[in-house]
């Protein structure tokens, strides 16, 4: 076994992880790649791969290891930044587009604070599906809000119009 | 200046929580005591009404990191916003003084 470190968390301290001496990883920017050749790899090794990734996963909160592939000898785990835990950017669009900055800053923060509380709580899969909910109820007063401004401004463009 | 009922809400919500009045502390607190939660879409465009009526004012708060760096927009009543909101309660206790509620079985 050797010991390597596989990433650091926010404040630049390297986290160490031991990875068995057949892995071998690659070190990108923003994650970290790490498999094991299909020759070299057995049962037990692909075990011990899945439970350190998770050890590694529970030591960080801004480290999420997939495992992307396990083949019939081999494993190619990658463990990424927090991009691939962030809520659904097009349900984020979706709110943006209908309400004026600020507000969308708000709508957003607040539904990125619900996501981060219930991804801890329920896991991601569940708090991405009640963001999405959330997304859809919110749309239609939204949108009603927005269609009755539009009218409102259009009236008064009208009127404007046909006094002068 | 009439209300509805969920602008009522959110104004006594944003008084009840002043001042750390804002989208998720007032849906959780209108959710807490009436039973019924309404949907961050219709907070906002409910709020939205109000802040051009003149009954609420926002000013923006911390961005925190499990919020995706976006800000709070914490809101608070105005002087017109509160008159309005007592005439609203007052005009609902008027109807309902002396009622008596009849035809329903308890």
């Amino acid at each position: 076994m050797s010991e390597d470190s596989a990433g650091s968390d926010d404040t630049g301290t390297p986290r160490k992880v031991v990875f068995p001496d057949k892995l071998q990883q690659i070190w990108l920017p923003d994650s970290v790649h790490v498999f094991v050749s299909h020759q070299d790899a057995d049962h037990e090794l692909v075990e011990s791969v899945k439970r350190l990734t998770r050890d590694a996963w529970k030591a960080s909160d801004h480290l999420t290891p997939q495992i992307m592939k396990v083949a019939h000898h081999g494993i190619y785990t990658r463990f990424t930044t927090l991009d691939d835990r962030d809520p659904p950017k097009l349900a984020e669009f979706l709110l943006t587009a209908l309400l004026k900055p600020s507000h969308a800053d708000a709508i957003t923060g607040d539904l990125n604070e619900r996501f981060a509380k219930e991804s801890q709580e329920f896991g991601q899969r569940r708090a991405t599906r009640l963001y999405w909910a959330r997304t859809w109820e919110s749309l239609w007063p939204l949108l009603r809000r927005a269609i009755g401004k539009a009218l409102k401004w259009g009236a008064v463009i009208a009127t404007v119009r046909r006094l002068f | 200046m009439e209300l509805t009922t969920l602008e009522q809400h959110l104004l006594l919500a944003i008084i009840g929580l002043h001042p750390n009045a804002y989208g998720v502390s007032i849906q959780d607190h209108i959710k807490d005591r009436t039973g019924r939660e309404p949907s961050t879409g219709s907070i906002y465009a409910s709020l939205d009404r109000l802040e051009e009526k003149g009954f609420v004012k926002s000013r923006q708060g911390e961005a925190t990191r499990e919020r995706g760096g976006k800000r709070k927009l914490y809101f608070t009543i105005t002087a017109p916003g509160q008159r309005a909101l007592r005439e609203s309660l007052q005009a609902i206790n008027s109807l309902s003084h002396g009622l008596r509620w009849k035809g329903a079985a308890v």
